[in-house]
């Protein structure tokens, strides 16, 4: 049976990816003093679903790394052990040690060679290290000094590896090596429910260790079956419920096999993907309450038969086939059910191509209501009844359908508390990030998009924004710092603000620098314009070049990132008080608000946002420059006239200033009027791609579908109002 | 890309075997018959309304949407300088695609579809013309009939046709 894992690999490394993320931020959310027991569980799921999956995968590496993390992890959140800031970082670390590995299994970049040892080392020696000095975990190390050798001793539970599943000797050669450290005894032998073998090994010298335990056995079974527990945690689980008092063997029989005894109660049980041990979720008791919290539960529907269970594991063997048949007719519902499940992936071009398909319909729709515009509406009450009703799930389609490319802004946000910490570290700060508004949604393709500029907007924050804690205590400040992310929606676009309560910009350095740089400046600029400045290429104020930043890289690409998904940045900062950057982004690419105007026989559309207002001008209104009327005096302003029939070439159109309609525009703080024969009405438009079976138009930015199904095209407005300044001259 | 085309050239020109043939839609422009292969051809549809490109060539007659794809269209007519660009119920527009691109052009009409083994396809004579010679893969022969065979994928994407940036990057 081969089948072609290639297919499940992507899933596996997006899946992980996610895991790792979710991890990383539950690891930096973790409060030292009081941690919580329900986020201790959630990230020992993560890792727990990682090496589950990387097991499945065969990808042993990431395998491996889990799975000492998960045994630090499972410890600390049976509360053996206090989780510590060295931990934390740790923990970060073999974050990154598994990123490393899955972009190599990716084909992306390599790990670094060593860096995997390094890590298991590391989190081991923290296991250890931890485990000689916290009194609870004694049992685990096997002391005989503290802990009664009677009492310290391991449940074996592993399954035998495929080159060696024939073989009985190899169990005999396991069990007399075994045998060797201490009492060996048979708990149960693989069954048709359970292929894994359980061995309990009491005695054991205080040489063995749950690490050279699983040396042995990983001579005969495959590394990801092999689950070692030590005697004094299920003891403690003895403890919690009374239930098997009466007979320990039984306690642990179950205890090893499954884990479903968890010693606290808030170890929710894991999701379908906790390996064997999910299946035993979806029993009807516990499916109804959903989230297993109270893995408890699941014993209820059995108490007679757990309480009556012999102590023979023959028996227990085959309560779990009952209960796994029981289990298995449950399944598919109790995985709809998981939360797990509640979202699908969808590749993006088939998201694209069901908003092509649903805009179509609009067209399709507004065609419909076209036809039947002229139709006696009492005679046919009842199709015009049917089309208001097609219009408005039309309508309620394509929100719904563009809605699903939105995302929200915290998949970005997300990655800067790690960004933060370990920067602020690094440069000796303290800082606090704040962040406001994540739920605030996006185009997937802006998300991604964003992502890199915001990064470069906070670092820069970090690095020349906030000072160092002795500075900021000698100006009145907090000696913690504060960079506030806050995304907001705001009339059609999404504004995110990048704040520090830092120093501010220094006015003065800005303008000294940019004179040294041969940029033109003077004394009076206004602030606003200063501060613009510090996008210009290459420019940069920073003292020395750090790491984070100073290389004056950085801020020009964001301008530049940003102008060009359309969107704009402003900077205000008040020296000793703070910056702020703020980012307007449309809210998607996909759609925008236009005004369609006529030019001749000809529909164009002209972004609202672009637009300031609309006039029919007067005849005093018009000015002329030598001969040729070319300014049009409005406000108290003198705009430039671009004459779209002009810089269009087309014929039959009003060719009067004062006959026809000026549109006035700003891009990029030009102001220009546009002249138009007429306007024709607003609409959103779906944008679509000129350029993938043309090439770009001069003044032209794409194109849509109008209702009547023909194309229109969208004025590229910016370089519109730059045409008004070059073309002046030369018309003239 | 270019590998491709020079493959497919390669093809239908090598004469040698002679028993392998290739079938090509065969389409009027004036009194002229021309040839392209069939497998360029996504749809054939009637002329409708365009969207004039402004300042763009005379023969790229504008833009039209193709369920919800904008596709520009081609008069060859007017390019190869034959015939007159005449718009009547009959126009009809070829669909081509071309790997990543989708362009249409406007014929006269649609004769048939051919089959045309490599002996039939006779290399062009060298002459002055408006098509450069490098678009045509040869002169094919059906009855008594003269088949120009064009290499419509080379010709589209070509900087003449003005359908692709000048820098070729998208």
């Amino acid at each position: 049976m081969s089948i072609d894992m290639s297919q499940f690999y992507q899933v596996f490394f997006e899946e992980t990816s996610e895991h790792l993320a979710s991890m990383e931020s539950l690891l930096l959310g973790l409060d030292l003093g009081e941690p919580d027991a329900e986020q201790l569980n959630a990230i020992f799921r993560a890792a727990h679903s990682i090496k589950g999956s990387a097991g499945t995968f065969g990808f042993t590496d990431l395998a491996e790394v889990t799975h000492i993390l998960e045994n630090l992890l499972d410890r600390i959140r049976k509360g053996e052990l206090a989780p510590t800031e060295a931990m934390i970082d740790a923990f970060l670390a073999a974050g990154d040690v598994l990123k490393d590995l899955l972009a190599a299994h990716r084909g992306e970049g390599e790990a670094a060679p060593g860096a995997v040892a390094a890590i298991c080392a590391r989190l081991s020696e923290l296991t250890t290290d931890s485990a000689s000095t916290t009194p609870v975990a004694v049992a685990a190390t096997g002391s005989p000094a503290i802990a009664p050798v009677s009492a310290a001793g391991y449940d074996i539970s592993f399954m035998l590896a495929d080159a060696a599943q024939d073989g009985a000797a190899a169990i005999a050669n396991l069990q007399a090596e075994l045998g060797a450290l201490g009492t060996l005894c048979l708990i149960a032998s693989p069954g048709a429910a359970d292929p894994a073998w359980h061995l309990r090994l009491t005695g054991a010298a205080d040489t063995a260790d749950t690490a050279s335990l699983r040396e042995i056995v990983e001579y005969v079974a495959t590394t990801d079956s092999i689950r070692i527990a030590a005697i004094g945690s299920s003891a403690v689980a003895d403890e919690a419920y009374g239930l098997f008092d009466q007979d320990d063997n039984n306690a642990e029989a179950a205890d090893d096999s499954f884990g479903l005894f968890e010693p606290l109660p808030e170890a929710a049980a894991p999701t379908a993907a906790d390996d064997a041990f999910g299946l035993f979720e979806p029993l009807p008791e516990a499916a109804a309450t959903a989230i297993a919290d109270d893995s408890f539960g699941l014993f209820e529907p059995l108490p007679a038969a757990t309480t009556a269970a012999a102590p023979a594991p023959e028996v227990i063997v085959e309560r779990r086939v009952a209960v796994q048949e029981r289990v298995d007719r449950r399944q598919p519902a109790a995985n709809a059910k998981g939360g797990a499940d509640t979202s699908i992936r969808v590749g993006v071009e088939r998201v694209d191509q069901l908003i092509n398909l649903v805009g179509e319909l609009v067209i399709t729709q507004a065609m419909l209501a076209q036809a039947v515009a002229d139709i006696d509406p009492v005679k046919h009450e009842r199709l015009m009844h049917g089309m208001g009703q097609l219009e408005r799930n039309t309508r309620d389609l394509q929100e719904s359908v563009m809605s699903i490319r939105m995302m929200p802004i915290s998949v970005v946000f997300g990655r800067f508390p790690r960004l933060v910490r370990d920067l602020s570290q690094k440069l000796g700060k303290q800082v606090e990030l704040k962040t406001v508004g994540e739920s605030t949604e996006l185009d997937k393709g802006l998300i991604e998009r964003i992502s890199d500029p915001l990064n470069h907007l906070v670092r820069n924050s970090l690095d020349h924004g906030v000072e160092m804690p002795e500075a900021r205590v000698k100006a009145g400040k907090p000696a913690t710092g504060t960079i506030t992310l806050k995304a907001y929606q705001q009339s059609g676009n999404v504004v995110i603000e990048v704040g520090d309560d830092g120093a501010g910009l220094n006015r003065s350095r800005i303008l000294a620098k940019a004179s040294e740089r041969g940029l033109p400046v003077s004394d009076g600029m206004s602030d606003q314009e200063v501060w613009l400045l510090i996008f210009e290429p290459g420019f940069s104020t920073a003292e020395s070049v750090t790491e984070v930043s100073g290389r004056g890289v950085g801020m020009d690409v964001v301008k530049r990132n940003i102008t060009a998904m359309g969107g704009r940045v402003e900077i205000e900062s008040v020296t000793g008080v703070g910056t702020r950057m703020t980012v307007r982004l449309p809210l998607t690419l996909a759609i925008l608000d236009g005004m369609s105007v006529a030019v001749g026989a000809e529909t164009y559309i002209i972004p609202l946002g672009y637009v300031i207002e609309s006039l029919q001008p007067s005849r005093d209104m018009i000015k002329s420059i030598s001969g040729v009327e070319r300014l049009i005096h409005v406000r108290g302003e003198y705009l430039p006239v671009v004459a779209l029939y002009e810089v269009f070439n087309i014929p039959g159109t009003v060719t009067e200033l004062d006959r026809g309609i000026l549109v006035v525009i700003e891009a990029d703080g030009v102001k220009a009027a546009l002249f138009v024969d007429a306007l024709v009405g607003q609409h959103q438009v779906v944008i679509k791609n000129l350029e993938a079976n043309y090439r770009r138009v001069p003044g032209i930015s794409g194109a849509t579908i109008m209702g009547s199904g023909h194309v229109a095209l969208i004025l590229d407005v910016a370089a519109l109002a730059g045409m008004a300044r070059n073309a002046l001259p030369a018309a003239a | 890309m270019q590998q491709q085309r020079a493959f497919s050239g390669q093809e239908s020109r090598s004469g040698g075997e002679g028993g392998h043939a290739q079938e090509y839609l065969t389409f009027i422009l004036g009194p002229e018959e021309y040839a392209i292969d069939i497998l360029k051809v996504q749809e054939i549809r009637g002329y409708d309304a365009v969207t004039t490109i402004a300042n763009a060539p005379a023969f790229i007659k504008g833009v039209i949407n193709l369920r919800g794809t904008i596709v520009p269209i081609v008069d060859l007519r007017i390019k190869f300088n034959v015939g007159v660009a005449e718009y009547t119920p009959f126009t009809v527009v070829i669909i081509l695609n071309l790997g990543t691109r989708v362009v249409g052009v406007v014929v006269d009409s649609v004769s048939d579809v051919t089959m045309l083994r490599a002996d039939q396809i006779s290399p062009t004579p060298e002459f002055a013309a408006t098509v450069d010679t490098q678009y045509i893969l040869g002169l094919g022969t059906l009855d008594d009939r003269m088949l120009i065979v064009i290499d419509i994928e080379r010709l589209m994407l070509s900087s003449e046709m003005a359908l692709v940036d000048a820098t070729n990057e998208r």
